[in-house]
């Protein structure tokens, strides 16, 4: 399976922005163990860069959902419950990571003392 | 003359008498007293050789016993010199066996030395990583619940402008 057929699956793979379970069972069913394998990597990769996960402990405002989607207008937003941050979020987009929380303060701290000779 | 008679003296008998007698020594003379002197001459030469050699041996080993004491002397000085150099030799050897010991040892101090810094090292390392951690996460337990939403839309509106500068 080529590069191009692959992403064109992925594409009529998505309806209205989100995943049709029908047409993802339909072209699952049509695939050999390989295809498969490449099919799925490639729908986890355009999920990676559809979705942004906004993980917080609280749950999310709708002035600052509306600030989030402003900044990823073409993303989907998931509010994910995050408690063991404490106060704070961590944004994770594709393979980026935006983190401000508490949680990932004191891991810092942890990791400077750590490697602190 | 009268009194020679008077004796029994008779003149031919005495001459023949002589005869006899000078018969009977040149007789003996010839068979018995010859080969006797020639015997006792030659036992006296035997005895006389004998005492020589005797007295050429006893000589001998007076040389001998002297030229023993010589050579027990001498064997002597010279044990005692191989002694001497062995006893130096092993002063020696000791006194090196003991500087290499004593190297070996302070290498293998250095090294125990070096080892339990370096363990001291990492155990204090180890310590004081979990120790950090036990403080971060009695940290974590005690600030669970101390922060509210009101903290959280601050933190949140700080992320986003950050994000919107980075963007």
């Amino acid at each position: 399976m080529n590069k191009k057929l692959l992403k064109q699956l992925v594409l009529i793979s998505y309806k209205n922005g989100d995943l049709d379970n029908e047409t993802v069972s339909r072209i699952a069913d049509k695939l050999g163990r390989a295809e498969l394998k490449q099919y799925i990597k490639s729908l986890k990769n355009a999920e990676k860069l559809r979705n942004v996960y906004i993980e917080s402990p609280f749950g999310m405002q709708n002035d600052i959902m509306k600030e989030l989607k402003d900044i990823f207008p073409d993303q989907k937003i998931i509010d994910k419950n995050n408690p063991a941050l404490l106060v704070g979020t961590r944004i994770t987009h594709n393979d980026d990571i935006f983190e401000m929380n508490l949680k990932n303060s004191l891991d810092t701290i942890i990791e400077n003392i750590e490697n602190y000779d | 003359m009268e009194i020679l008679k008077n004796f029994g003296f008779e003149p031919i008998l005495f001459v023949a008498q002589i005869v006899n007698f000078v018969i009977i020594y040149l007789v003996l003379k010839k068979y018995l007293y010859q080969p006797i002197l020639k015997l006792l001459k030659d036992r006296k030469q035997t005895i006389a050789l004998g005492l020589k050699q005797a007295e050429e041996s006893a000589k001998l080993l007076e040389d001998t016993v002297k030229k023993e004491e010589k050579v027990l002397k001498e064997a002597q000085e010279k044990a005692k010199k191989l002694i001497d150099e062995a006893k130096a030799q092993s002063t020696e050897i000791l006194r090196l066996s003991e500087e290499e010991t004593k190297k070996k040892v302070d290498t293998m101090l250095s090294e125990a030395r070096n080892q339990i810094k370096y363990e001291t090292g990492i155990a204090e390392k180890r310590l004081e990583s979990n120790i950090t951690k036990l403080a971060v996460s009695l940290l974590e337990k005690s600030l669970t619940g101390l922060f509210g939403e009101k903290e959280q839309t601050v933190i949140m509106k700080n992320a986003i402008k950050k994000i919107k500068k980075v963007d």
